[in-house]
């Protein structure tokens, strides 16, 4: 897998950002050089800040007509070489869902960044929800795989930001960054590393425009190649052409889909563990829930009681097998997160011990100190 | 004799256009059924060709190529 | 083989247009100008979305084809061109794709006088999904989802999409061969959005119900139902077929 090591368009040192704004120099500096996108609360200032750094950069910021316009036309840019992101939220994520689909059936490289916001419908623009955990996943129709990062600080919005091309390049496919208006309108140091590590997709002129691989993605050709791509949203042969009566295609196909991704779990996802040594329980959490589920663990270890800690950075796929290890020896698991119950109902999927869920659903980030109290109640 | 006309049997469809469009009545339908059931385009006058095109350039299927016998020996 | 089979992929033939679609003229027509403007074949992309229409180029024109989702060519495009200015990127599609769910996405395109040439294949219908009503198909015309007769007012493509801001305009039909061929190789030099109605043929469909099934029988009625703009009053615009540049 060629990486390559290449420095930042800004400078090494200390910066003072909001979240949005770090995801868009994240992007730039991962060699983003296309931007479509349609303003919406709570993620408009992405555009704001990539539409200043693609002019300075010779990239392409196109404010389509609407969002279904703007990702149609990230995927399009992106199968010229292109690398290729869009932001929004709730209502634009859902306009998105069918091309989203499309990018996942035509392995097309994209990075979709979805500030979350109170749901649902319109809701309320400016205040945070984690209410699409599961939609982030199963959004489109079908059945596919598809990986997506959860930032916690604003410092994770420039490094995901980074992460979340090299992954769309290397496994061929749409990577969502699921934050929320908390992480994406917070305005926090961030430090500029000297050097990132990126990845560019392995484009070979002559390779079959898609992967028919049960367990890898595949190189890809580009338009303009001389290669006359058919690229299509109806099931295909790895040439692209277009077979929609055939059971054993769409068999194949779908195995190389799923595949790519389950194959290469270790790969792609991250999850942080702290104070797990010698835990007894586990809070477990994602995005802005984790930092005061984090600051929760550290006043009941200060109580005395032998809390752990566990973050997923990557929160699809999920990796069933790892969490089982990291929690082994884990007696009762506490998932705060700013929704009805999302990631709790997967963690009482894969573990067998108790799941207790501690929700808000009032738009509203959960404190340290509600965390701590409904978990020394539990115990 | 001053055209040739080849007629790609495996595309044609049996749509007529060339066999009622054709000012001089160069194709007929054939009188039997092709393997794909139904009855295909002939060319019955070829000699009559006066290379307008109109065949050509309507054959929805690209079944129909009609060129001036120079180029079409030059092209065997 | 002629020059203009070089833009064919006949390796897929024979086509899956039904017998006397005039979808395939266009192709043809489509082929030919390519040909005669010796554009690179391997710079050129063509977008088509979903239906009948979008097969023209999806897989049967040889060169880089994306076929989409429904209506959204003209996004998809916007985004290939605006990314890498030195391809050719053409639109191909149907009057569903373009008018009805792609309405939108034609009309800012034509705004922002983008760089592309549209082609819409309007054969009046939604062939694909079995004849029903478009945008486009004429008042009290039978339809499938119209049994009685349409009650919608169809739209007039052409100044529309020039009201929208479009470069370059023209309609004409299928029965209409070497004009096709003419105003496509213009559109294509237009330097900014050209649009291209083509009255197509569906005699499976639309035609076998309004006017008639026999593929040549309704190119003769484009052809005598067809009037030049510079010849054509107030009142042929509602009975008859206007033709030309706009």
């Amino acid at each position: 897998m060629p990486t390559r090591k290449i420095k930042p368009h800004l400078s090494p040192g200390r910066y003072f950002m909001q979240g949005d704004e770090a995801v868009a120099e994240g992007a730039i500096a991962a060699g983003c050089r296309f931007y479509a996108g349609y303003p919406i609360t709570p993620a408009s200032e992405v555009i704001l800040r990539i539409e200043k750094r693609l002019r300075e950069v010779g990239g392409v910021y196109f404010q389509g007509e609407d969002e279904i316009a703007s990702i149609a036309a990230c995927i399009g840019a992106s199968w010229t070489g292109t690398k290729a992101m869009t932001a929004t939220s709730g209502p634009g994520f859902d306009l998105m869902i069918e091309n989203l689909g499309y990018a996942i059936m035509t392995e097309t490289p994209l990075v979709l960044v979805n500030v979350q916001r109170a749901g649902p419908s319109t809701g309320q623009a400016a205040r945070p929800s984690q209410g699409d955990f599961h939609q982030a996943r199963y959004a489109s129709h079908g059945d596919y795989k598809i990986i997506v990062l959860s930032p916690w600080s604003v410092q994770e919005m420039f490094d995901m930001g980074v992460k979340a091309f090299n992954l769309a390049e290397e496994f061929r496919t749409p990577v969502i960054i699921l934050t929320d208006e908390a992480v994406g309108h917070l305005r926090e140091p961030l430090d500029i590393p000297e050097e990132i590590e990126i990845f560019d997709r392995e484009h070979d002129p002559s390779a079959p425009p898609f992967g028919m691989d049960p367990e890898n993605p595949a190189p890809m050709p580009l338009f303009g190649d001389g290669a006359d791509l058919l690229i299509t949203g109806s099931t295909h042969t790895e040439w692209g052409l277009r077979r929609t009566r055939d059971p054993e295609t769409q068999k194949k196909l779908i195995t190389h889909l799923i595949g790519k991704i389950r194959h290469h779990l270790d790969e792609i996802v991250e999850i942080d563990e702290k104070y797990m040594k010698d835990a007894e329980i586990a809070l477990v959490a994602y995005g802005i829930s984790a930092r005061s589920a984090l600051e929760a663990t550290r006043r009941l270890r200060e109580k005395g009681i032998k809390a752990g800690f566990l973050r997923l950075k990557t929160i699809w796929p999920f990796y069933d097998e790892l969490i089982r290890n990291i929690l082994k020896g884990v007696a009762k698991i506490f998932v705060p997160e700013m929704n009805v119950g999302h990631l709790n109902k997967e963690l009482e999927r894969v573990l067998n011990i108790p799941v207790i869920s501690i929700t808000r659903i009032d738009s509203t980030v959960l404190t340290p100190g509600e965390i701590v109290k409904k978990v020394e109640e539990e115990l | 004799m001053e055209y040739e006309i080849k007629l790609k049997a495996d595309w044609c469809k049996g749509c007529y256009i060339c066999v009622k469009i054709c000012p001089k009545k160069v194709f007929d339908i054939s009188e039997t059924e092709g393997k794909h059931g139904f009855r295909e385009v002939v060319i019955a006058r070829s000699e009559d060709c006066i290379g307008c095109m109109l065949c050509e350039n309507f054959c929805p299927d690209f079944a129909i190529e009609v060129m001036r016998r120079e180029y079409a020996n030059k092209e065997n | 083989m002629k020059d203009y089979m070089e833009w064919i992929r006949t390796s897929v033939f024979p086509t899956n247009f039904c017998p006397g679609c005039g979808h395939g003229i266009i192709l043809k027509a489509i082929a030919h100008a390519m040909s005669q403007l010796d554009i690179d074949r391997k710079k050129t992309v063509f977008v088509s979305g979903i239906g009948c229409s979008g097969w023209i180029s999806s897989p049967y024109i040889k060169a880089d084809t994306l076929h989409v989702t429904h209506g959204r060519a003209i996004a998809y495009a916007t985004g290939v061109k605006l990314a890498n200015p030195e391809l050719t990127v053409i639109v191909i599609g149907g009057d569903g794709d373009i008018a009805s769910i792609g309405g939108n996405h034609l009309i800012h395109a034509a705004r922002r006088n983008i760089d592309l040439t549209v082609i819409m294949a309007d054969n009046q219908n939604y062939g694909m999904t079995g004849g029903q009503f478009s945008p486009t198909t004429p008042q009290g015309a039978k339809t499938t989802t119209s049994p009685y007769g349409f009650q919608e007012r169809p739209f007039d493509m052409v100044k529309l999409v020039k009201a929208a801001g479009a470069q370059y305009v023209a309609r004409y039909t299928v029965a209409h061969f070497p004009q096709m061929v003419n105003a496509l190789k213009k559109a294509i030099k237009t330097n900014g959005f050209a649009f291209l109605h083509f009255l197509s043929t569906c005699p499976t469909h639309f035609g076998r119900r309004n006017i008639t099934s026999d593929p040549y029988e309704f190119l003769q009625y484009l052809r005598k139902n067809s009037i030049s703009v510079s010849n054509a009053t107030e009142k042929d615009y509602a009975k008859k077929i206007v033709i030309g540049e706009f």
